[in-house]
């Protein structure tokens, strides 16, 4: 140690402040900024799934006062949206009105008395006749009544509901108790937070009774033993059953007197050729759909005759069929909203849905089959009623020991399972909005609020086929809106998941050769000098609006592909056919010219390929539709008519061509190397050129072969990968989006590429190796993980992608590999729909679902390209 | 095969003998001052072999920058001719020109030429891929493909298209085998490269280059990574390919050009100052350069 006098004098050095302020912001910065990115990121993540999730949880059930009014015994019964009143009909035609709480009444109508009252109010004398049938829409508003003297009465039934400030109304003010209730006359008050009153009633408007059968005033008219009524803007339709088996269906049109300015009803009357068996029991109810172009028959074994009634003169039987298995008897029937689906229950305690379905080898007259759809329960206690939801597919079930089930009918959805004490229900109803659940016995009641959240979702029903309402079997259909109140949603995602798949996939077809190729000749072939322009270049045409493209892509480019259709697909084959010509070509020249052919001049002879490669596509095109496809391309991928012949060989070559390459390279090159060994160059050359010819002969006759072959069996290649042109289809959007993806998948490669370390290429340039031999064996290998990554950001960009696809696709959520189709991507869906989707809704939610799919697909991608880029890091920094 | 590990000689300074023909002042230094033509004190000894290389009036210019002025220097065939000089002064440029690696680079010129045993190196209408076919090289800084070691080994034979399994296992054997890792590696061929050490990483570049069985093998600098126990294994190694292999080796190690060449050429700033037999260069150099250089005193 020297002495301290001894040591050299030392600069003091010190941090100064500013850069230890600075170092603190700085990092102070950084850490805040990443982890808000993490956070922010995290946060979308959660809000999504706090959208998406209601979609996935179960209904919520509570019960809620209510009493029976009257203690009478009900035969049907309605709540009104505000699930304060409720209304019954018992048997004898008596329609009351009361509180769903306590059961003090409002109002009390004699139907039965009203119809004799409108029709012929002098026979005051001879009682009215009895009530015997009655029919009610699913909405629980328009009814018929069938009275036992043959006659039928429409009429409607609705809660009206009024606004009045206290002032208007004093009386109505003073019949409110504590909680702001009370009943006004007729009407059922009730105060508004905001200081006005709401007044509820019951309106109820009938039409004048007519004769459906017999003749009026007629002592022997035979009943009503059942009756349907089915309501179209035009007219109302209503299907009559009476008791001694005549079946007539009766159109009644409601038309303005121009003389007395009064409304008339006019009837027609068509009698159905309606025959049943001597002994046979009547038919226990008739169903009508909802134009009234169809009916049916119910008998309580379950036998179902379905009519044709789309000519009233010419009704025919469609369909005989049975409904119930073994000895069990339909005991309770509804129909669901837009009455095409039957929801049956019988004593067996099985809940079915049937509905008709058009169906190509359908046996019956007509073309349609009425077929179970949906079996929601197998066996357990006898079903006694079934209510229909007003407004979605929602059917509540009560059985015979007092259990009611309520059900999503098309996704077969449990929703909630409820009890009523002391026994079953003799009717039942859901309130408007899907709400409540009212259900009503002799000598009681039951109520409930419910929460059904949204019954039409759920994972079935969303990733799963599901057997919609008229389809021919469990489908993926994405259909979200349409122009009728009874429409049903189809919410399967597959269809947007699979458009999203093959978006991708035939963008990356089209996109990861070009750019991985491009990368690899910039890399490896071009000088740094003139590879930077080029990668300028390329990285501006990432700098290209995805809306432009797209723009392109659906305005002018689909239109004119669809001129050129075989010619586009004739330059799949021309252009590596003339370039592979060329190399050969160039082999055969003389040594010394051949060296002379640079770099510069390769480039500017493959331009001039492409150009030749294309210009012969343009020619042979309309050639090769006429030698392989009837001179009709288009008609022929219709499958109109032509041989499946030229189909497989279009997609059989490529394959074969590789398979003779590949054959030729593992068996023949080693031998005929081995002979050729001492020949030549020139020799050699022509060997090859020779080699060259003779292959792509084999490989058009072995694809030609196949194709014969494929054919012969009776195999088509239309169906599949082809099938209709559509004018906007996926080849379209696999090359536009293509050009999206290419500068991406171009420039992460390329860095990877040029990241080789170059004492690797040195070495394998210095071993002897060609150029491309280096970059095929040594460079591509080394940079494997950086063009995976680079292949995989590519797929991430390709799934995302949203403006392409929605504007040069026809958006159609069709699931069918066919190039020659559109496609509907979950990105293009949302940007389509979300805007008119009300919030909240299930629609909404899944479309937030759909954007969870994609963000999953995205980061499923993203994470893999990461995971491997971290694999390979640690081997690259041993290079 | 000899496994044990020849320790390094230590580093003690050739015995100086009385420099024979030496002019007083460095003679390098002023031709290039006056701009003159410099001309290499050649030992007649060289003349006399049989050459395997010969370069002629060889000069390289980086764009407008001249790296290498008219070198003329035979290579004796089955031989170690080791080239020393100081850093920058051309020797990896030189050697990199003899399987034309230097044509990668942009803005390259050369004038004169080589020939390969008879064979013009630079002659307009020469297959270069078929040259370097002829010669081997191996680098500064171990450089194994990242693949298996066979693969590594046959690359030479992959690239020609030769598919029979015999035919690769004999040769990476043989060549492993030359290269003194054969005992070491043959449990593992399929093994990546990546998981050698350094310096057997080394030697697997030299089996690499030997498989192609090159007329002349170019080794730049290949000791200059590794510890002195790997330097010992390479240049036992060398000795052993003496005879069957030419070789030109590039090296700043002074002990190891005296150890294992049989001759040393001196490069100093682009021009070829000394050559001739090891034991002349380091013992009785014609020039004050070389000697200055070859004691460590300057350089
Ligand atoms: N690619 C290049 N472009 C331009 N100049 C170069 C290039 N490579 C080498 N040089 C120059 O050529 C001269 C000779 O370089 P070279 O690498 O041959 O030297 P060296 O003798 O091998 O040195 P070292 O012992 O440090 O490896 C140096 O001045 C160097 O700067
Ligand atoms: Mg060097």
């Amino acid at each position: 140690m020297l002495p301290h006098s001894q040591a050299p004098a030392r600069r003091k050095r010190t941090t100064r402040r500013s850069a230890r302020v600075l170092e603190f912001v700085m990092g102070a910065a950084i850490r805040i900024g990443g982890i808000g990115t993490m956070v922010s990121v995290a946060l979308i993540l959660v809000f999504l799934v706090w959208v998406v999730a209601p979609l996935f949880q179960d209904a919520t059930t509570e019960p809620r006062a209510s009493a029976n009014a009257g203690g009478v015994k009900p035969w049907l019964t309605g709540l009104d949206a505000g699930k304060n009143l409720q209304w019954t009909l018992d048997a004898e035609g008596r329609l009351q009105v009361a509180r769903l709480d306590d059961g003090a009444r409002l109002d009390e109508r004699d139907l039965v008395q009203a119809a004799s009252g409108g029709s012929s109010a002098a026979t005051t004398a001879t009682p009215p006749p009895k009530l015997r049938s009655i029919a009610l829409d699913p909405e629980g508003t328009r009814f018929a009544l069938g009275f036992a003297d043959g006659r039928v009465q429409v009429g409607t039934l609705a809660f009206r509901t009024r606004f009045a400030a206290r002032s208007a109304e004093p009386d109505a003010a003073r019949a409110l108790d504590a909680q702001g209730r009370g009943i006004a006359g007729r009407e059922f008050v009730e105060a508004l937070p905001s200081g006005e009153l709401r007044l509820t009633s019951l309106e109820l408007a009938l039409e004048p009774a007519v004769q459906a059968l017999g003749e009026a005033g007629a002592t022997s008219n035979s009943a009503v033993a059942a009756l349907d009524r089915s309501t179209t803007s035009a007219r109302d339709s209503l299907l009559v059953l009476g008791e001694r088996g005549e079946l007539v269906l009766l159109e009644l049109e409601r038309r303005e007197n121009m003389l007395t300015g009064e409304f008339e009803l006019e009837s027609r009357r068509h009698a159905l050729p309606f025959q049943r068996g001597a002994n046979d029991e009547l038919p226990a109810h008739v169903l009508l759909n909802e134009g009234g172009d169809g009916a049916c028959l119910l008998w309580s074994d379950g036998r179902i005759l379905r009519w044709d009634l789309r000519d009233p003169d010419a009704a025919r039987i469609a369909q005989t069929t049975d409904v119930t298995s073994g000895a069990a008897r339909i005991s309770a029937v509804a129909q669901l909203l837009g009455k095409t689906t039957i929801v049956l229950g019988d004593t067996d305690g099985g809940l079915h849905a049937w509905f008709p379905v058009k169906r190509e080898n359908a046996s019956t007259s007509d073309g349609t089959e009425l077929v179970r759809g949906h079996a929601l329960v197998r066996s357990g206690p006898a079903i006694t009623r079934i209510a229909s939801s007003a407004r979605g597919r929602v059917v509540a079930a009560a059985d015979a020991e007092g259990g009611i089930t309520l059900w999503n009918v098309t996704n077969e959805r449990e929703l909630a399972r409820l009890s009523m004490p002391g026994g079953s229900a003799d009717a039942l109803a859901i309130a408007p909005k899907e709400d409540g659940l009212f259900a009503l016995r002799a000598g009681g009641a039951a109520a409930w609020d419910l929460d059904l959240r949204h019954p039409e979702a759920g994972l079935a029903a969303l990733f799963r086929p599901v057997w919609y309402e008229g389809y021919p079997g469990p489908e993926h259909v994405w259909q979200s809106s349409s122009g009728t109140d009874s429409f049903e949603p189809k919410l399967g995602l597959w269809p947007l998941v699979f458009g999203t798949l093959k978006a991708t996939f035939y963008s990356m077809l089209f996109a990861v050769p070009i750019a991985l190729l491009a990368a690899l000749y910039t890399s490896q072939f071009l000088s740094a000098r003139a590879r930077a322009p080029i990668k300028a270049a390329v990285e501006m045409m990432a700098s290209l609006p995805s809306v432009v493209l797209g723009f392109l892509a659906g305005v002018i480019v689909a239109p004119f592909v669809e001129d050129v259709v075989p010619a586009v697909l004739l330059s799949f084959f021309t252009i590596p056919f003339v370039l592979l010509v060329v190399a050969n070509a160039a082999q055969l020249l003389p040594e010394r010219l051949g060296r002379r052919i640079g770099a510069r001049e390769r480039l500017v002879l493959a331009f001039v390929m492409l150009v030749i490669g294309a210009g012969l596509a343009w020619i042979g095109g309309p050639w090769i539709e006429r030698a392989l496809f009837t001179g009709d391309l288009r008609g022929w991928l219709d499958g109109r008519d032509g041989a499946a012949f030229g189909g497989w060989l279009v997609l059989l070559l490529p394959a074969s061509a590789a398979f003779v390459a590949l054959g030729w390279a593992r068996v023949f090159e080693p031998r005929v190397r081995a002979i050729s060994a001492h020949w030549t160059r020139a020799r050699n050359a022509r060997t090859q050129s020779g080699v060259f010819i003779a292959g792509a002969l084999c490989a058009l006759g072995l694809a030609a072969l196949v194709a014969i072959g494929l054919q012969g069996i009776g195999l088509d290649a239309r169906g599949g990968v082809f099938d209709t042109y559509v004018q906007r289809n996926s080849l379209i959007v696999g090359a536009m989006m293509g050009f999206a993806v290419i500068p991406i998948v171009f420039t992460i490669a390329d860095d990877a590429l040029t990241a080789v370390p170059p004492h690797l290429k040195l070495a394998s340039i210095g071993a002897g190796a060609t150029p491309w031999q280096t970059a095929v064996r040594v460079v591509l290998p080394t940079a494997a993980s950086g063009i995976f990554s680079a292949v995989m950001v590519g797929l991430g960009r390709a799934v995302g992608e949203t403006m392409i696809v929605l504007m040069a696709t026809g958006n159609t959520p069709v699931m069918s590999w066919n190039v020659f189709d559109g496609f509907r991507t979950l990105s293009a869906n949302i940007a389509v729909e979300l805007p008119e989707a009300v919030q909240g809704s299930t629609h909404y939610r899944t479309l937030f679902l759909a954007a969870l799919c994609l963000f999953g697909l995205t980061f499923v991608f993203n994470t893999l390209a990461e995971v491997v880029r971290q694999r390979y890091r640690k081997r690259a920094a041993r290079l | 095969m000899p496994t044990a590990t020849k320790a390094p000689m230590p580093p003690t300074s050739p015995e100086r003998l009385p420099p024979t023909g030496r002019d007083s002042a460095p003679r390098v230094y002023d031709a290039v001052a006056r701009g003159e033509r410099f001309t290499t004190a050649m030992h007649e000894a060289v003349l006399d072999e049989r050459h395997v290389l010969s370069i002629r009036d060889f000069e390289l210019w980086y764009g407008e920058k001249k790296a290498l002025y008219g070198i003329t220097m035979p290579i004796t065939a089955g031989k170690i001719t080791a080239l020393i000089g100081p850093s920058g002064c051309g020797k990896s440029t030189l050697l990199r020109c003899v399987n034309r690696l230097n044509d990668l680079v942009d803005g390259v010129r050369i004038a004169g030429d080589m020939q390969l045993n008879g064979d013009s190196i630079y002659a307009k209408g020469v297959d270069v891929i078929e040259l370097r076919k002829r010669i081997g090289m191996v680098f500064q800084k171990p450089n194994p493909f990242p693949m298996s070691i066979f693969e590594n080994v046959v690359y030479s034979l992959r690239i020609d298209g030769i598919r029979e399994k015999d035919l690769l296992h004999e040769v990476c054997e043989k060549s492993l085998k030359g290269a003194g890792l054969w005992d070491e590696v043959k449990d593992r061929l399929k093994d990546s490269a990546l998981n050698l050490s350094g310096g057997q990483q080394q030697r697997l570049c030299i089996a690499r280059a030997i498989a192609a069985e090159p007329e002349v093998l170019l080794l730049d600098e290949p000791c200059s990574a590794l510890d002195p126990i790997a330097t010992g294994r390479i240049e036992e190694l060398m000795n052993e390919l003496k005879g069957h292999y030419s070789i030109l080796i590039v090296t700043h190690n002074m002990q190891q050009a005296a150890r294992t060449s049989d001759y040393t050429a001196f490069m100093y700033l682009g021009r070829l100052v000394e050559y001739g037999p090891t034991n002349e260069i380091f013992r009785v150099p014609r020039l004050k350069e070389t000697e200055d250089y070859v004691t460590g005193r300057f350089g």
